[in-house]
């Protein structure tokens, strides 16, 4: 005589009581009934074609986009599509996409952001020439006020006249007060040498 | 003795077996995937018993 092993397995009350009604029912035994479910669960689960889904992520660690034809590095912090062994860039997700109007947006806003850095650039470089401009001008000032000086001091020399020597020492003094703005424009004017240079300096 | 609330049902072992495996594949608890599968079973028919009244 042949003995069958059997196990058991718990259900909350509720969903025993479905079985079993559903069970008696149909005319079968419950375990027939659980052996029904399982199978068709199978059959089911075998019938569904298994497709990876890509789950948008914030990337955590740097990578490269697994597209073969883009490569490209996608930095921390950016989002991606990510399953698993694969990370697509925005990029590529967006061209495969194929929704018209989501990826001409997405390409304007590329082609804005181009735009805005160049624009950037560009602001940053007429800032650099108007600074460029006032400083000549300043050095302009001085040098103006050098030769003043050595006017005066010519002047000076020939009179030796108390007024002028007071007139001179009032233009010295006001261009003293001049003499630390010229340090500054100086220094942040001053490239640093090249490592070559120095080394044939040495 | 199966806790309250809970009721414990027998089945052959072969079956056990079977469900343990697709249990193990997906992760999950076998009782967890014992319920899905007799809700979708159950809905299943439900679909067929209401197209075959219409």
């Amino acid at each position: 005589m042949s003995m069958t092993v059997r196990k058991e397995l718990r259900f909350s009350s509720e969903l025993a009581k479905t079985v079993e009604d559903n069970a008696k029912t149909k005319g079968i035994p419950e375990s027939e009934y659980i052996r029904q479910a399982v199978e068709h669960f199978n059959t089911c689960k075998k019938s569904e074609p298994e497709i990876p889904t890509l789950r948008m992520i914030i990337t955590k660690y740097p990578s490269k986009c697994t597209n073969p034809h883009c490569n490209q590095l996608i930095p921390i912090g950016s989002i991606a599509y990510w399953s698993k062994n694969v990370i697509i860039c925005m990029d590529c997700f967006i061209q495969a996409l194929g929704d018209k109007a989501l990826a001409s947006k997405y390409l304007k806003m590329r082609e804005l952001n181009k735009i805005v850095h160049a624009l950037e650039k560009e602001a940053n470089q007429y800032a650099d020439f108007i600074n460029d401009i006032k400083l000549q001008v300043r050095f302009g000032e001085i040098i103006k006020k050098l030769d003043q000086l050595l006017d005066l001091n010519d002047k000076f020399l020939h009179t030796l006249d108390d007024s002028t020597l007071k007139e001179l020492n009032d233009f010295l003094k006001e261009v003293k007060k001049d003499i630390p703005e010229l340090k500054i424009a100086v220094t942040t004017k001053m490239q640093p040498l090249k490592k070559s240079v120095r080394k044939m300096e040495y | 003795m199966p806790k309250k609330g809970f009721k414990a049902v027998t089945i052959k072992e072969k079956l056990y077996k079977e469900v343990n495996e697709i249990a193990e594949k997906q992760n999950r608890s076998i009782a967890s995937i014992v319920e899905e599968a007799i809700q979708q079973f159950m809905l299943s028919h439900k679909e067929v018993s209401s197209e075959s009244i219409m």
